[in-house]
Formats: structure tokens, sequence, C-alpha cells
């Protein structure tokens, strides 16, 4: 089984998509900011990590630089969400996809089944 | 891995889209239906409508190709308002249960509480691919809360996931108006109905309250439950508040027919004009309309009658006792429309639409049009203070569809004084015609005289108007009497204090009431 690791401080949003993935046979983890995420890295070891941007303690650049950093992770697939999209930011981020809130159910799973395909 | 640059970019903040609701009119107010994946309450109090609204809706969607699915909470069972909804002309059984699917969530609500109900629904909805979430009875959903923030919490997780599943949430509770329950602070639209008495009427309303992402007619619009479900009625007022139609080409003159009455208005009413006949019962006004619709149909022009009081057949029986007798081939013809309204109880703004979508579907051009009367809607409001606008919106809808309109209203039978039911109503037509009666050597007459006529000359002199099996003839002037107007005429040149005759019945009137100030009680009386 493929493990999602959900962080958002948005609770509904974290919750919504856990519902959705554990339906599509995923083992989801929520965490509520970067550094909860950065301390169950290890324990979960995820298959796709899905951040959003906007989070208190350690926003999702935050994060990720810090996943980047840390080498049992530097390539874990990362979909950033958020209302703004990032590359209009003047520094890169190594970020696997995009996911622009509010998002569809649609785009969801197509990003989440390409970075993260299950087994057929 | 790539920088980033395979992003979700395909939801730009254009026009979102939207859900129809197949409910007559609603989708006119929300201007173009629900938002796609937003949520709605549905408040209102027992009987108001409700469950009928959101069956309405899920049996329309899933007729256009969407999937439903019908949460029930502490309600009815389903058999029983399935039962209920059967005889509705838009119930389809066939669509039960692969398209419209019911649960109940009640269990799961009392065994998990919100959290357990959420995920019934979570996992429902995905399952049946649902596009439209209904969920009846959220008053058990909010005791369970026990509190408006859990609940709001609740509503929040809800809507967050049918937002991303694109679904469409309504949900249903009991209320009653004055209360402010809190999903109405959660949702993205609020629709409130009411169930309530005016005099012996049940009145029905729809109330949107709010509605998120998009410019709507918020407000109060009258509402009807028939066997085809609920129809709304959006205010006149706001509904024609910005007409699009446009009158074209040159103004002509419409004329009665009758001689000196089209000289007085230099040749008849401008089209695309608003008149107001007034007078007191039996002066002629429903013959001097109908006069109006006739000389247009001579000229092959198109008018309609919409009246109150009268049957097609009593109309043509009346016009052929004076002269008018080829109205009932016009009538055949289809050239004149007879559009009575029965005698029942009448929705202010369903009259408008009746009228305003006749005219639009007979689609020709100098039409004329005589409402009998003014009364007539008068009567089917709940609001009279909305009369004055409700009046200045549909005259300037009729105007902009280039129909020219003849309004009749009554005044007092006898009385010196020409008070108008509608005061106001003077400021919204532009022409005013008045008729009444004058007594003048112990006979009544009938006299015409024209008021006000905006954007044309017109012959203010006042004029004898007779009814007879000949026809409708309007005479000279009362050039030998004077102070006709005030229903009380004297004879030119008697002498001032003679000329100030008291009215019919005045003198014995005063007697008697000077003898009663004077009279004491008698003693046989006392005792």
């Amino acid at each position: 089984m493929k493990t999602v690791l959900v962080v958002d401080d948005e609770m509904d949003i974290a919750e919504a998509v856990k519902s959705i993935l554990e339906d599509e046979g995923y083992k989801v983890i929520t965490c509520a900011n970067g550094r909860e995420a950065l301390d169950c890295l290890a324990e979960a070891r995820p298959d796709l990590a899905i951040i959003d941007v906007m989070m208190p303690v350690m926003n999702g650049f935050e994060t990720l630089q810090a996943i980047r950093n840390t080498e049992a992770f530097a390539s874990l697939p990362v979909l950033i969400m958020s209302a703004i999209d990032p590359s209009v930011r003047p520094q890169t981020y190594d970020w696997a996809g995009f996911l622009k809130k509010p998002f569809s159910l649609d785009s969801l799973l197509k990003q989440v089944h390409r970075l993260a395909p299950l087994a057929a | 891995m790539s920088s980033g640059q395979e992003g979700d970019s395909e939801r730009k903040a254009v026009e979102q889209p939207r859900l129809e609701t197949g409910v007559p009119r609603l989708d006119f107010i929300t201007k173009g239906g629900l938002i796609q994946g937003a949520s709605y309450a549905v408040l209102g109090p027992p009987g108001s409508g409700k469950t009928v609204l959101a069956h309405q809706i899920a049996f329309w969607h899933v007729k256009h190709g969407g999937k439903a699915l019908y949460v029930t909470l502490l309600t009815e069972s389903h058999a029983r308002m399935l039962s209920n909804l059967e005889a509705m002309s838009f119930f389809d059984a066939s669509v039960i249960p692969d398209k419209l699917h019911y649960i109940s969530g009640y269990r799961q609500l009392e065994t998990e509480g919100l959290k357990g109900l959420l995920e019934l629904v979570r996992r429902a909805a995905r399952q049946h691919q649902a596009t439209l979430l209904i969920m009846d009875g959220m008053d058990a959903a909010k005791e369970f809360a026990r509190g408006d923030l859990t609940y709001k919490r609740f509503l929040q997780e809800l809507q967050t996931f049918v937002s991303i599943i694109g679904c469409t949430t309504l949900l249903l509770s009991p209320h009653y108006t004055g209360e402010m329950p809190p999903e109405t602070t959660a949702v993205d639209g609020v629709f409130e109905l009411s169930l309530w008495l005016s005099g012996p009427r049940a009145v029905r309303e729809l109330v949107a309250l709010k509605f998120r992402g998009s410019d709507s007619l918020l407000g109060k619009h009258e509402l009807e439950i028939s066997d085809h479900g609920i129809i709304v009625h959006p205010r006149t007022e706001v509904q024609f508040s910005s007409p699009l139609e446009r009158s074209e080409g040159p103004r002509v003159r419409m004329g009665f027919g009758v001689p000196r009455l089209d000289e007085s208005l230099h040749g008849g009413l401008l089209s695309g004009s608003t008149t107001l006949l007034l007078g007191a019962p039996g002066t002629g006004k429903t013959l001097l309309g109908l006069r109006f619709l006739l000389e247009g149909a001579r000229q092959g022009q198109p008018g309609v009658y919409f009246g109150f009081y009268e049957t097609s057949q009593r109309l043509i029986e009346k016009a052929e006792g004076v002269g008018m007798g080829d109205l009932k081939k016009y009538v055949d013809e289809g050239l004149i429309e007879i559009q009575w309204q029965p005698p029942l109880e009448h929705n202010l703004d369903a009259l408008a639409e009746r009228l305003l979508e006749r005219i639009h579907e007979r689609n020709v051009k100098r039409m004329r049009l005589f409402v009998d009367s003014i009364a007539g809607f008068r009567s089917a409001t709940v609001y009279p203070e909305r009369m004055s606008r409700f009046f200045s919106a549909l005259s300037h809808q009729l105007r902009m569809m280039d129909v020219t309109t003849l309004y009749s209203d009554e005044t007092a039978l006898f009385s010196p004084d020409v008070d108008a039911p509608q005061p106001d109503a003077t400021a919204y037509v532009e022409n005013v015609i008045l008729l009444r009666y004058v007594e003048l050597r112990s006979q009544l007459y009938r006299l015409l005289s024209i008021m006000k006529m905006r954007e044309s000359q017109y012959d203010s002199g006042i004029r004898e108007f007779s009814i007879t099996n000949e026809g409708i003839t309007v005479a000279k002037t009362f050039e030998s009497a004077e102070a006709v107007l005030t229903g009380h005429a004297t004879l030119a040149g008697t002498p001032h204090k003679a000329r100030r005759k008291p009215p019919m019945g005045a003198k014995s009137a005063k007697k008697k009431a000077a003898l009663k100030r004077t009279r004491k009680p008698s003693p046989r009386r006392r005792s």
C-alpha cells in the first residue's frame, strides 16, 4: 500500500483529502504544519507528500527545502498545494507538481496517481 | 523530478459552472443556477416546501445527467416521503435508486456523532459519484453538535469535501423566521422558505438571503406549490429593473374611433404610452377600453384584454349591445385576445408574468392592451406598499415592448373630489382620462375629460360622454354649465350663492343631523 503524507493546517482540507485518498486505496497520514511533517517522515516513510504553502511554524517552501536537505527523502515527490501559483516566486523549488486551491477531485487524483501510482 | 511546471492551472478565476435547478425562475433569481460544488442552506417551517424544492431540483438534476444522493436525518421515512411526492409531475420512479439514491444517516449520527455522519456522507457521495447532495433534517445534526461551533466545524468539513468533489449541496433545516441559524454564516447561500397568513390567505415566499460568488436578486419572492412542484415569482420591480427590449420605429397615434375623443387627443394616444382610465362604477370604462381594442383591430392592430371581472362571453354580449358587434369577429379571428383571470386568489407577480409572457409569445408590433382593472392587481398583493414600484416596473416593461396600455381604475360613485385609489399612478402613466357622473337639472350625465397627456397637446375640455345602443359618443363641451368636474354642476349665469348646490340627498341629511343634535331625549325613553 502506498503512503501519502498530507500537510495542511486547514484540517477540513487535510481530512477531506485523507478520506478521498483512503477510498482510492492509499494509506494517509495528516500533519498540521511543516515541523510536524518532518518529525513523522522517518516513521511514515511516505511515497508522496502533499504540502500546503501557507502554514504556521514552518511554511510549505521551508518544509520542502528541509525535506530536500534530508538525504533519505531528497527524492521524495512533493505536490505543492496553494491558492497562489508558486511559479511566480523568484526562488525555484524542486516540487513534482502543483495543485491550485480550490482544486477538483479530478485534478487531485490525476496528480496523486501520476506521482504515486498504485499497483495494477 | 521536474520543477513544478506541471501544476493544475485549469481552475482560473472564470465564470463558475452552474447547476440548473429546473425550478421555474429560481435560476433567474440566482442569475444562472446554483454554483457547482457550493453548499446552500434551505430553511423554513414545516410545510413550507423544503422537501418538494429539494426533490424537484434532484429529479431535474438526474434527468439531465447528474447523480443525486439524498441523506435523511430523523425525517419521515423514505417510503412515506416518496409516496407524498408521487403525485408531482416531476417525479420519476425509474431513476431511483441508480441515479437518485436515498440513505438514512441517523443511525450513524446516533452511534458515531457528526464525525461518523461526515464519513458516511463522504463515502456514499464518492461511491454514488454524486453531483448533488441533499441532507434533509439538519436540525438533528445540529442537536448532536451541542454547540454552534462544533456544528459549524462539521459544516466546514462537509463543504470542503463537497467542493473538492464538485458536488452541490443542499442542507434542509426547519426554521422559523426571526432566528439566524449557525449555518447561515457557514454556507455559500441561504434560501428561506416561509408560510404565513395574510387574512384568510396562505402566503408562501422564498427569501434569497445570501448567494456567494454571483450577483442575485436577493429579497422576498412569492412562490406557488402545485402538482408541478414549486414555481417562484420574482418581484416584478426587480425582475424588470433593467428592461432589455427597446421600442422601435416612429410613434404613431392610437385612436379610439370615437371622433370627438380622438380630436381631443390630437389623433389618439401615442403608441407605447400608458394611460389611466379613471372613473366611477358604471361610467363606461370597460366599454371605452373595448372600443380602444376594437378600433385597433379594425386597423389590423392586435389587442389583448386582461381583465378580472367579466368573461369573454359577457364582454362580447356587452359590446354587441352598444354597437360593437364586430368585437366577436376579431376575438374569433384571434386579433383581439381576451385574457380573463378567474376570481381566485392571485399572486401579484404571477399575474404580471402571465400578462408579459402572453404579449411576448404573440411577438407582434403595435399591440394594444387594456387592463381592466388595476384593482384586480391590487387585490392580489399582500404588500400594498409595493404597488407603486410594481406598476412603474410593469408599465416601463410594456412601454419597452411597444405596447400601448390602457389601465382602468375605479373612483368613488359620488364624490366632489376625484380620489384615485392609486394616487401615485398618475406619476407612472403618461395620460389620464377621467370619466365621471355629473348631476345637472335633476339629470345624471357621464362626462369625459383628459386630465393629463404627456409628450402631446390635448384638448382639456370637459365633454359629455354617452353610451347608447348605437355606440359611444362624445359630445361638445359643457358650455352651459359650470363646476361640472365636481360632479355637481350648476348652470352658467346662476347667482354665485345659488350655484353652490349641495349634492343629491345632502340637504335632507343635513336636516336630520341638525334635528338629532337639538332633540332632547324624551322622558318616556329615559324610563
